[in-house]
C-alpha cells in the first residue's frame, strides 16, 4: 500500500477540517450573492451560503432589515424554488415584496398561531427541497430550537433568514453568519435609503466589518447598490461570540 | 325600486320601503309606479336580466358570493332604474352596482352583484347534483339561463309516500337550505313546468294515484321572476305549493293555462297576444297546418311537447363518483392505535378506487360516529391531488393526534368530499426526476403545515388593481381546491412598507402647514423628528365601497434614518400610523 504524497494529505486533512466545521454541507450547496460586490466581499463565502441560517439583528424598527432580507430571498429565488414568510402577527404586506422583486406566485405566507407551531413549520420548510428560502421574525430563540433549526437548513439548500431584534446579539448562535442593520439618514438628492450593515459573527472566523449600502427603491425591482464605503476588515480574527 | 318587463307588460318587481311608503307595491304596473314617482314614462327599460330578493336566511345564489345577513339584490346588467337614475342614459356598459347603490342612500339595506349566469347555472347543477335524493335521474330545463330542475320519479313516488309527499318532501328540504321553490307534477315535461309556475297547490289532483308512469317532477327555482305573470293568470302568493296534474288531465289543465306556460318566446306571446289568444285552449281552435307558417316551428313544439305528442328527454346531469369507505364496530373501539389501523385500511380501500379512476383527493373527510356522545368530523384539505393512501393516512393522523375523541366509535367513515384528476407527467429518458421529485416534496410540505396549522394558515397571495392599501391583494388557501390561473400583478406598484398595521394607530403629530407634511410625531418608543418626507398620495373610496376612507399618505425618514408610513385622515386631519418601512 502507497502512502499518498504529503500535499494531498494536507489537503485531505484541510478539507476534513472544513467539513467538521460546516456540519453536514457539501460544496454542490453554492453561494447566493446578494447583487452588491461590497456586501458579498465582508461575508466568508462571497454570498449567503445556502443551506444555512443567517441571523439579521435590527437596530431599530423600520431600519430597511427587512427589505435587506427579502433582497437576498429574491437572489436566492432565482434558480428556482420558492420563498415562505412566517408572519405570525399578520403585518406582513405582499404588495411591498412584489415591489422589492418578488415573484407572487413563489411567495407563501404562513401564519402560525403560537411560536411552538412556527419553530415546527419553519424546520419543516427548511428541510424541504423545494424552498429556496425562508424569513421568520424571531424575537425569542431557544439554543435548542436555534440548533434544531440549523440542522433542517442543513439538510438541503434552503436560506434560513432569521430577523432578530439588537437585544439578540449577545446570545449564543448556530447562524452561519450574524449581522447587524442599522438605519443612516439618507442623502438629499435622491430617493436611495441608506444602510449601515455590520458583519458581527462568521462560524468561517471572517472577522469584523461593515459596509453601508443603498436601496435604490425608485427602480422597480428596487435594486441594491454599495456606498462609498469600503468593508473596515478588522484586524482581530476568530469567532465573534 | 327595481322593474321588470315580462311580456310586454312591465311591473314593479321589488320596491323600497321609501317607494312603499308612496303606495309602490310589488306587482304594480309601471305605469303606475311611474306616475307615483312623478318620473312620467321615461322608465325605459330594453331587457330585464334576472332580479331576485333574497331573505336573510336565504343563501345567496353563487357559491363565490359572500354569505351576509343582509338583503341582497342580484341585477341584471341593463335591468335597473330607479328614481334617481331615469335620466342616466342607461346602458350595459355601465356597472349597475353603484348605481342601485345610490339609489339606496342607506348604502347598508342592500349589497348588489351584477348578474352572474354562469354561477346561476353552476349552483343549479351542484343543486342538481344534491336531487340526485329523490330521483336517481335528475337535469336542468333547456332554457339559455335554466331556472328549474328536472326530475324523473318514475315509480319513485311509493319510496315517498305518494306524491303529494314527496313534493312536500321536497319543499321542506329545500326550504332548509333557504331556497323557495315551487313544485309541479306530470306527465309530460312541459305540463309539469306549466304546474310549477300557473298550477294551483294540489288542486289539479282529481283523483288520486293515476300517475304511475312517466311522471315528470319540475323543481322551480323561485329566486328568479318572482312576480312575472300576466294578472290573473297565477296565483298572487309565491307561497311554497305542490302542483299535481294527474296523467288523464293533462289536456284539460292545460287547455286552462295561459300561453306563457307554453315555454315559449316573448315575441310568439306578443303575436299571440295581438290575435286575443289568452289561454292554450284556445289555440285548437286554429288551423294546426298554419302554425308553423304563421308563428315559425316553436309553438308547435311546445305545445306538443307540453300535450305529449311530442317526445322530451330530460338530459340527465352526471352523478359525480363517490369515494366512500365506512367500517361499523359491532362493540365501540376507544383504542387509537385500533382506530389508526381501521382508518388506514379504509384510506387505502378509497385510495385503490380513486387511483382506478384516475383521481386523486383534494379534501378527505373522516367522520367518527360516537352515538352516546355525539360526533367528530375531522377534515383534511390538500394542495395538489392525491391518491397516495400512506400520504393520506400520514395528513389524517396528525389532525387525529390534536384532537380529543368525544367517546367510544361505533362507525367510522373515510370520504373523498373533493377530488380532481390526478396529474401524470411523462417521464424523460434521461430524466434525474429532480423536478418533479422537488414538486411532490413541496406539495407533501403544504399538505403537512396546512394538517398541522389549519387551512387557513398556509396561503398564497394574489395582488389586485384595489388603491385601498389594505385591499391590495388577497390571501388564498393553498390546500383543498384547484387554483384558476393567476392574472399576472399590476408593474407599476407604488412604494409601500413591509409591515402594515393590521389597524393604523393615532399619532400625536405636528405638522407646519396645515395640509403638509408632520415635523414630528411620537410613537410609543419616543418622539420622532422628520427629516425627510415624500407625499402626499392622497387615496379615497367611493362610500359604496362599506366605510369610506379619505387620507393623505406620507412616506416619512426621521432623523435617524428610520422609515414610517403615515397617513391624514382628512375628514378631522388626524394623524396615523399604518406601516413601517421595516
Amino acid at each position: 500500500m502507497t502512502k499518498p504524497p504529503s500535499s494531498q494529505l494536507i489537503e485531505n486533512l484541510r478539507r476534513q477540517i472544513t467539513s467538521l466545521e460546516n456540519g453536514r454541507r457539501t460544496e454542490k450547496d453554492g453561494v447566493v450573492p446578494c447583487g452588491c460586490a461590497e456586501l458579498d466581499r465582508l461575508l466568508p463565502d462571497g454570498g449567503f451560503r445556502r443551506g444555512s441560517l443567517i441571523e439579521w439583528l435590527a437596530a431599530e424598527e423600520g431600519c430597511g432589515v427587512h427589505s435587506l432580507a427579502l433582497i437576498v430571498a429574491r437572489e436566492a429565488c432565482r434558480e428556482g424554488g420558492r420563498l415562505v414568510v412566517f408572519d405570525p402577527a399578520e403585518e406582513f404586506y405582499p404588495p411591498a415584496a412584489v415591489r422589492l422583486g418578488l415573484e407572487i406566485a413563489n411567495l407563501w405566507v404562513v401564519r402560525p398561531e403560537n411560536q411552538a407551531d412556527e419553530l415546527w413549520a419553519l424546520a419543516q420548510v427548511l428541510r424541504c427541497p423545494g424552498i429556496a428560502a425562508a424569513v421568520a421574525q424571531l424575537d425569542r430563540l431557544d439554543s435548542h430550537d436555534f440548533r434544531r433549526l440549523q440542522l433542517a437548513a442543513e439538510s438541503h439548500t434552503a436560506l434560513g433568514l432569521l430577523l432578530r431584534p439588537w437585544s439578540a446579539r449577545k446570545e449564543p448562535s448556530w447562524a452561519e453568519v450574524r449581522l447587524g442593520v442599522e438605519a443612516v439618514p439618507s442623502p438629499e438628492s435622491a430617493e436611495v435609503r441608506r444602510l449601515k450593515v455590520h458583519l458581527l459573527r462568521s462560524r468561517r472566523g471572517a472577522g469584523y466589518g461593515t459596509v453601508e449600502v443603498e436601496l435604490h427603491e425608485e427602480t422597480h425591482p428596487v435594486h441594491l447598490a454599495a456606498r462609498l464605503a469600503r468593508p473596515q476588515a478588522d484586524a482581530r480574527s476568530g469567532r465573534a461570540v | 325600486m327595481l322593474h321588470e318587463t315580462v311580456h310586454g307588460s312591465r311591473r314593479v318587481a321589488a320596491c323600497s320601503a321609501k317607494a312603499r311608503a308612496l303606495g309602490i307595491t310589488v306587482g304594480m304596473p309601471l305605469s303606475e309606479a311611474a306616475a307615483l314617482l312623478e318620473v312620467g314614462d321615461t322608465c325605459r327599460v330594453s331587457q330585464v336580466g334576472d332580479i331576485c330578493r333574497v331573505s336573510s336566511r336565504s343563501t345567496p345564489i353563487s357559491g363565490s358570493k359572500p354569505k351576509t345577513d343582509k338583503s341582497i339584490t342580484v341585477v341584471g346588467q341593463d335591468c335597473i332604474l330607479s328614481r334617481q337614475v331615469t335620466n342616466l342614459s342607461y346602458n350595459a356598459t355601465v356597472d349597475p352596482a353603484p348605481v342601485l347603490n345610490q339609489s339606496h342612500p342607506a348604502g347598508a339595506t342592500h349589497l348588489v352583484w351584477p348578474h352572474d349566469p354562469r354561477a346561476d347555472r353552476e349552483a343549479l347543477e351542484r343543486l342538481a347534483v344534491w336531487c340526485h335524493r329523490y330521483s336517481p335521474l335528475v337535469g336542468l330545463d333547456d332554457a339559455v339561463e335554466p331556472d328549474s330542475l328536472l326530475l324523473d320519479v318514475t315509480g319513485v313516488a311509493r319510496f315517498f309516500d305518494g306524491e303529494e309527499a314527496l313534493g312536500r318532501r321536497i319543499l321542506t328540504q329545500f326550504a332548509r337550505r333557504g331556497i323557495l321553490v315551487r313544485v309541479g307534477l306530470a306527465v309530460t315535461i312541459g305540463a309539469a313546468w306549466a304546474a310549477a309556475r300557473y298550477g294551483k297547490s294540489g288542486k289539479q289532483k282529481a283523483e288520486s294515484g293515476g300517475m304511475q308512469e312517466q311522471d315528470r317532477l319540475e323543481c322551480r327555482w323561485l329566486r328568479r321572476r318572482a312576480v312575472d305573470s300576466p294578472p290573473g293568470s297565477r296565483a298572487k302568493d309565491v307561497s311554497p305549493s305542490v302542483a299535481i296534474v294527474p296523467s288523464d288531465h293533462t289536456d284539460e289543465f292545460l287547455a286552462a293555462m295561459p300561453l306563457a306556460a307554453l315555454r315559449l318566446s316573448d315575441e310568439i306571446l306578443d303575436l299571440l297576444r295581438q290575435l286575443g289568444l289568452q289561454r292554450v285552449g284556445q289555440l285548437d281552435r286554429l288551423p294546426r297546418a298554419d302554425f308553423n307558417a304563421r308563428f315559425g316551428p316553436e309553438l308547435l313544439r311546445r305545445w306538443d311537447q307540453a300535450a305529449g305528442r311530442l317526445d322530451e328527454p330530460i338530459v340527465a346531469l352526471p352523478l359525480p363518483q363517490q369515494f366512500e369507505a365506512e367500517q361499523f364496530f359491532e362493540h365501540p373501539v376507544g383504542d387509537r392505535a385500533t382506530l389508526e389501523f381501521v382508518l388506514n385500511q379504509l384510506i387505502q380501500r378509497i385510495a385503490q378506487m380513486a387511483t382506478i379512476a384516475g383521481r386523486g383527493a383534494l379534501r378527505v373527510e373522516v367522520h367518527f360516529d360516537c352515538r352516546t356522545s355525539g360526533n367528530l368530523t375531522l377534515e383534511v384539505g390538500l394542495f395538489r391531488p392525491s391518491a397516495s393512501a400512506e400520504h393520506l393516512f400520514g395528513l389524517v393522523q396528525m389532525r387525529l393526534e390534536r384532537l380529543r375523541l368525544p367517546g367510544k366509535v361505533e362507525t367510522a367513515t373515510v370520504r373523498f368530499t373533493e377530488t380532481a384528476p390526478l396529474e401524470r407527467h411523462q417521464a424523460e429518458l434521461f430524466d434525474s426526476g429532480t423536478v418533479s421529485q422537488h414538486s411532490r416534496q413541496t406539495a407533501d410540505l403544504i399538505d403537512r403545515l396546512a394538517s398541522r396549522l389549519g387551512r387557513d394558515r398556509i396561503l398564497g397571495v394574489r395582488l389586485l388593481a384595489e388603491a385601498q392599501p389594505e385591499r391590495a391583494y388577497r390571501y388564498e388557501s393553498l390546500v383543498g381546491k384547484r387554483r384558476p390561473p393567476r392574472r399576472t400583478p399590476p408593474r407599476d406598484l407604488p412604494p409601500r412598507p413591509l409591515k402594515l398595521l393590521r389597524r393604523p394607530i393615532r399619532l400625536a403629530a405636528v405638522a407646519i402647514v396645515p395640509d403638509g407634511p408632520p415635523l414630528h410625531f411620537t410613537l410609543p418608543s419616543g418622539r420622532q423628528r422628520v427629516a425627510r418626507s415624500w407625499g402626499p398620495e392622497r387615496i379615497q373610496t367611493g362610500w359604496w365601497r362599506g366605510q369610506p376612507i379619505h387620507r393623505d399618505y406620507y412616506r416619512v425618514e426621521t432623523t435617524t434614518g428610520t422609515r414610517y408610513w403615515l397617513f391624514r385622515r382628512r375628514t378631522d386631519g388626524g394623524w396615523f400610523l399604518h406601516g413601517v418601512f421595516h
